[in-house]
């Protein structure tokens, strides 16, 4: 119970969350991927609703998936509705690999606002919410972490080319 | 972050912005410029798939 350690499993953690109906939005190197750029990543970022009935799906769903804590020191803590309750970071080890949920990301931005930034996007027959490029760019300019820093030059240059039109297909 | 390496996806030479600072000089690159109209070329299957395959070829223990 919550040792999993094996890659992150994309689809089956976004229809984990969708067959939830779990209201959230994704963020990160995902949302980079699915908004064209090329970059790579090795878990899931989401942001969820910090709704009363949506923390208590989303901590039933973290339940059927075994989900625990990241700890360094094997120690085995669930984020439990009354944890996530509380917003903040909660980085997953699931049976589905890797997933980080967030009650706001950047400058305090909660579901409700990246809902507003985001497109609504189909992938395999699953409806999800995904924060746009430009309020990707928007975000990690504003968390100025190196490792942010680092892709952003690639993340304009998406934009730029997608706003151009080159290669949406 | 890297760059996504795809099995399947054009021969380009990966950069690595990690380790170098943001400044004009690091824009993108020939390669980069390559890579980008690639994956905006794919479908949203089509890209998660290729973050997938990346993840099954690379990820480590140290991932988590």
């Amino acid at each position: 119970m919550g040792e999993h350690r094996g890659p992150v499993r994309f689809h089956e953690l976004l229809r984990s969350l969708v067959d939830g109906n779990v209201d959230f939005v994704v963020v990160g190197g995902v949302a980079a991927v699915l908004e064209g750029a090329p970059v790579s990543t090795f878990d899931l970022d989401i942001v969820y609703s910090l709704d009363g009935s949506n923390i208590d799906g989303l901590a039933g769903v973290l339940d059927e998936l075994d989900a625990a804590y990241v700890d360094p020191g094997g120690r085995t803590n669930r984020p439990t509705a009354e944890r996530l309750r509380g917003g903040g970071h909660h980085l997953l080890r699931t049976t589905h690999g890797r997933l980080d949920v967030m009650g706001s990301v950047g400058a305090g931005l909660c579901y409700t606002d990246l809902l507003t930034r985001s497109s609504i996007r189909t992938i395999h027959g699953l409806e999800i919410a995904v924060l746009t490029l430009e309020a990707l760019i928007a975000t990690k300019e504003s968390a100025g972490r190196p490792k942010d820093r680092a892709v952003l030059d690639l993340l304009r240059e998406t934009l730029a080319q997608q706003q151009a039109g080159n290669g949406e297909g | 972050m890297s760059e996504l390496k795809q099995k399947n996806g054009p021969e380009v030479q990966l950069t690595h912005h990690d380790q170098e600072p943001d400044t004009p000089e690091n824009s993108p690159s020939l390669g980069d410029l390559e890579l980008i109209r690639w994956a905006l070329s794919l479908s949203l299957e089509e890209r998660l798939a290729a973050l997938q395959d990346f993840v099954d070829t690379f990820w480590t223990p140290r991932h988590g």
